[in-house]
C-alpha cells in the first residue's frame, strides 16, 4: 500500500517570487494496476511523480510505503528507498551510453549490492532479446524505453514510475511500451505521468487530473475486457 | 552478470571527452611539475647543499688538504692537534718550504767557475735538451707520517726504509735521479771545512755564510748506479728557522738516506700559487722523532696536512666540522679580517669574511659572501614556488571540476536507481584517482626531463659542480602528494556538493539530453 499525505512543493528561485507546484495532494494506491496521472505542462504532474519517487523531497507531506512514512526520512533513506522498491522509466530513458544495454540493466542492481543474474531473460520478456552487448546510441528510441523498463523490473519493484514513458517515441511504438507497462501492472503498481488523454484512456485503471498543483480529478477506469 | 567495480568507475567518471582530458592531464602535470621544482626551493638545505658540493670537490682530486691561507705560518701545532683529534683520517703533516735540502743537493754541482745551479749548467741543459726531462728544480717539502698513512697518500717506498731516527730521512725519486745524473760526495764536511776556512771558526753559522762557498769539484764525486748506493750515505740538511726569514740562522745538519720513496702517487691539487707538480715531488720524509723535536723546540710549522682522498660521508662531515670549528676559532682569535661586499637582494651589506683555515675547497665554500647568490636564489625559488602553487591547483581545480560537471546527469541517474552516495563517490574516487596517477607519472617524467636538461645545469654552482637544489625523495613525494590530493579533492568536495542536489536537480542536464536524442 503506497500513500501519499498533504503533499507540498513550493519552488523559491533566486529572483522573483516563490512558486508553489504542488498544494497539498493526498493519495493512496493499491498493489496493483496501472495509474495515470494526467496534466497539463506546468500542472504539477511531474512533480507529484518526482515526489512520489523520492528524486526530490517535498516541502511539507508525506510518503508512506508498506505502513512507513518518509517523514523522518534521512538521504540514505530516500537511497534505500528508491533502490529497494522503486523503479524508474524516463521520457529521455537515462541510460548510461558508456554502458552495453546489458550492463545498464544489471546497473540498477549492482548499485544496491545486489548481484544482476538474469539480465537475458529480462531482455527476453521486454522484447529485446539479442541486443544484449549494444551500446544505448545503437537503439532506436523504443528500444532503449524497453531497456529502461527491463532496468526497472531487474529490482523486482514494488511500484514502477514512469514519467512520459511515451514522451519521445512514434505513436506504434508508444503503444507498445504502454501494452508492456501495462502487462507489468497485473502484478505490480505502475503509475505513468503523461499529458496524453487518449493513452490514459486506454490503458489506464485509475486516472488523476492534476490542473494547479492539485487533484482536480480521481477516475477508476472500468476494465472492457 | 557481475559489473566489475574498477570498470565501472572508468567508464562512469573517464570515458568521453578525451581532448579534456588530454589537455586536463597535460596541463595539470605541468602546472605541478612547475610546482615540484620550485618545492625545491622549500627543501634547500645550505648544509646538505655545502656538503654535497664539498664532496664532489673532493672527487676531483686524490687527497684532502688541510692548510692555513689566512697566515704564512701555516696550520698551528694547535691546528694540527684539533685536526688530528677530530677526524678518523690517516693524516700525514706537510713542512712546505720549511727544509731547503734541495739548495745543498744543488750545490754539488757548481761547476768551479760560476756561482749557479746545475740547471743552468752546460751538461744540465744538454740532458734536458735531449731527454726532454727535468730534474729537481726547487720547492722542497718535508713529509711526515705514519707508514700506513704516507702508503695510503701515495708515498711508495722504492728502496731501504722510512726514517725513524731524528737524523734519518728518504728522499724523493727526483733527488736519487739527480744523484744518478750528477754523482755524490759528502758536502757536510766539505761545508764544515769551507765554513772553518772561511769564517775562522766550526759551528752554526747563517745561510748567507756559507751559501757561496759550498762548491765540490766533479772529479772528488762518487757515481750513484743503484738505490743502494745512495742508501746510508750522509747529506747536509738544514734544520727549521728558528726565528724565520730567509736569512736567519738555519743551521746544516748532518743526516743519513735511509729510503728512497716515489711520491707520484700523491697527486695533484690546484693549490693556488703553487705549480702542481712541484709540490709534493720533490720531496723528503723525516721521522716523527724529528717532528717531535722540532714541537719541542717550538720551530715547527706544519703548513698543511693530508689525507688521501676519497674519504667517506662520515669522514667528509668530520672534516667540514673541523674547519668550521677552526675558522671560528680564528675568527675569535684575530677578530674579522675584512668584509666581502654584496649587490645583489642584500645591498650594501657587508659579510664578515671567515679566517681561510682548514680543509681548502672547504674554506671557501663556506666563506659568507660566496653563498649569498644560493641563498638569494632559494628564496626567489619559494616565493615562484607559491606563485606556481596557486596557479597549478587553480588550474587542476577548474579542469576537474568542469569534467564532474559535464557527469552530472550520470550521478543523478545513479542516484535515481538507488545508488548511495558512498557508492558513487568511490566510483569517482577510482576513476579520479585513475587519472591522478597518470597525472602523477606525466609530472614525474615532465619533471625530471626538465630538472636534469634545464635547472641542473642552470643552477650549478660553479667550481663545485653540484646543483643548488636537489631533485630527490622529497621532491618526488610533494609531486606526488600534489598530484592526487588536488584532483581527488576537486572531485570529491564538489562531488559532495552535487549530492546534496536532488535527484531532478542533477538530471537537468541539457547537452546530454541534447545527445542521447
Amino acid at each position: 500500500m503506497f500513500e501519499v499525505k498533504n503533499l507540498k512543493k513550493t519552488y523559491y528561485p533566486k529572483k522573483g517570487v516563490p512558486v508553489e507546484a504542488l498544494k497539498g495532494i493526498d493519495l493512496r494506491f493499491g498493489e496493483r494496476g496501472i495509474v495515470f496521472i494526467l496534466g497539463k505542462s506546468g500542472s504539477g504532474k511531474s512533480t507529484l511523480l518526482h515526489l512520489m519517487g523520492g528524486l526530490d523531497t517535498p516541502t511539507e507531506g508525506e510518503l508512506i510505503l508498506n505502513g512507513v512514512s518518509s517523514k523522518n526520512f534521512k538521504a540514505a533513506d530516500y537511497d534505500n528507498y528508491r533502490g529497494e522498491y522503486l523503479g524508474f522509466v524516463f521520457q529521455e530513458y537515462n541510460l548510461l551510453p558508456e554502458f552495453s544495454v546489458e550492463e545498464n540493466v544489471a546497473l540498477g542492481l549492482e548499485l544496491i549490492g545486489r548481484k544482476a543474474e538474469n539480465v537475458e531473460e529480462m531482455l527476453t520478456l521486454v522484447g529485446l532479446e539479442g541486443m544484449a552487448k549494444r551500446k544505448p546510441m545503437e537503439l532506436s528510441g523504443g528500444q532503449r524505453q524497453r531497456v529502461a523498463i527491463a532496468r526497472a523490473l531487474m529490482k523486482d519493484p514494488q511500484i514502477i514510475f514512469a514519467d512520459e514513458p511515451t514522451g519521445a517515441l512514434d505513436e506504434e511504438t508508444g503503444k507498445n511500451i504502454l501494452t508492456l507497462l501495462k502487462e507489468l501492472s497485473e502484478k505490480k503498481l505502475v503509475i505513468v505521468v503523461t499529458h496524453d488523454r487518449d493513452f490514459a484512456e486506454a490503458f489506464g485503471d485509475r486516472i488523476i487530473e492534476l490542473a494547479d498543483g492539485k487533484v482536480v480529478s480521481d477516475t477508476e477506469q472500468v476494465d472492457e475486457k | 552478470m557481475k559489473l566489475n567495480s574498477f570498470t565501472t568507475s572508468l567508464k562512469l567518471t573517464l570515458r568521453g571527452k578525451w581532448m579534456m582530458k588530454f589537455f586536463t592531464i597535460l596541463l595539470s602535470a605541468f602546472g605541478f611539475t612547475l610546482f615540484a621544482l620550485a618545492s625545491a626551493g622549500f627543501t634547500f638545505d645550505k648544509s646538505d647543499f655545502v656538503f654535497r658540493a664539498y664532496r664532489n670537490y673532493l672527487q676531483n682530486h686524490s687527497y684532502l688538504f688541510f692548510g692555513n691561507d689566512s697566515s704564512t705560518d701555516g696550520l698551528s701545532q694547535d691546528d694540527v692537534a684539533f685536526i688530528t683529534e677530530n677526524t678518523s683520517l690517516n693524516l700525514i703533516s706537510a713542512c712546505i718550504g720549511g727544509a731547503h735540502i734541495d739548495r745543498y743537493v744543488r750545490s754539488y754541482f757548481y761547476d768551479g767557475e760560476k756561482i749557479g745551479n746545475y740547471t743552468q749548467s752546460e751538461e744540465y741543459l744538454k740532458f734536458e735538451e735531449e731527454k726532454r726531462e727535468h730534474y729537481l728544480f726547487s720547492a722542497t717539502c718535508v713529509l711526515i707520517g705514519e707508514e700506513k698513512a704516507l702508503k695510503e697518500n701515495g708515498v711508495a717506498l722504492l728502496a731501504g726504509k722510512y726514517p725513524e731516527a731524528e737524523n734519518e730521512i728518504a728522499l724523493g725519486k727526483e733527488y736519487y735521479d739527480l744523484f744518478v745524473w750528477g754523482g755524490y760526495c759528502d758536502n757536510f764536511d766539505h761545508f764544515r771545512e769551507r765554513t772553518v776556512e772561511r769564517m775562522g771558526k766550526d759551528g752554526p753559522v747563517t745561510l748567507i755564510e756559507y751559501y757561496y762557498d759550498n762548491e765540490t769539484p766533479p772529479n772528488e764525486r762518487e757515481e750513484i748506479t743503484s738505490y743502494s748506493d745512495l742508501i746510508g750515505k750522509t747529506l747536509s740538511a738544514e734544520e727549521l728557522a728558528e726565528t724565520g726569514g730567509y736569512a736567519s740562522e738555519r743551521i746544516p745538519k748532518q743526516v743519513v738516506i735511509t729510503g728512497i720513496v716515489d711520491t707520484s702517487g700523491v697527486g695533484e691539487w690546484d693549490y693556488p700559487y703553487r705549480s702542481d707538480r712541484g709540490f709534493f715531488t720533490n720531496v723528503i720524509l723525516r721521522s716523527e722523532a724529528w717532528r717531535q723535536k722540532q714541537i719541542a723546540a717550538g720551530k715547527l710549522q706544519t703548513e698543511a696536512m693530508l689525507a688521501p682522498s676519497p674519504l667517506t660521508d662520515g669522514q667528509i662531515k668530520e672534516v667540514m666540522n673541523v674547519t668550521e670549528e677552526l675558522s671560528a676559532r680564528a675568527a675569535e682569535k684575530n677578530g674579522v679580517q675584512y668584509y666581502h661586499y654584496y649587490e645583489g637582494i642584500f645591498h650594501d651589506y657587508k659579510f664578515p669574511e671567515l679566517p681561510r683555515i682548514g680543509a681548502y675547497g672547504y674554506d671557501i665554500l663556506i666563506s659568507p659572501g660566496s653563498s649569498v647568490d644560493v641563498e638569494e636564489t632559494a628564496l626567489l625559488l619559494c616565493l615562484m614556488g607559491i606563485v606556481f602553487l596557486i596557479f597549478s591547483v587553480a588550474l587542476n581545480v577548474s579542469l576537474m571540476t568542469a569534467m564532474l560537471r559535464m557527469k552530472q546527469k550520470q550521478i543523478g541517474i545513479l542516484r535515481s536507481l538507488g545508488a548511495p552516495s558512498r557508492k558513487v563517490s568511490s566510483y569517482f574516487f577510482i576513476g579520479t584517482l585513475l587519472l591522478a596517477t597518470i597525472i602523477f607519472i606525466t609530472a614525474l617524467t615532465m619533471s625530471l626531463i626538465l630538472y636534469y636538461c634545464w635547472m641542473s645545469p642552470a643552477f650549478t654552482y660553479a667550481n663545485y659542480g653540484v646543483c643548488y637544489f636537489v631533485y630527490n625523495g622529497w621532491t618526488a613525494l610533494i609531486l606526488a602528494g600534489i598530484c592526487f590530493t588536488v584532483p581527488v579533492l576537486s572531485v570529491l568536495l564538489p562531488l559532495n556538493l552535487f549530492m546534496r542536489r536532488s535527484c531532478v536537480e542533477m538530471m537537468k542536464d541539457t547537452k546530454q539530453k541534447g545527445k542521447e536524442k
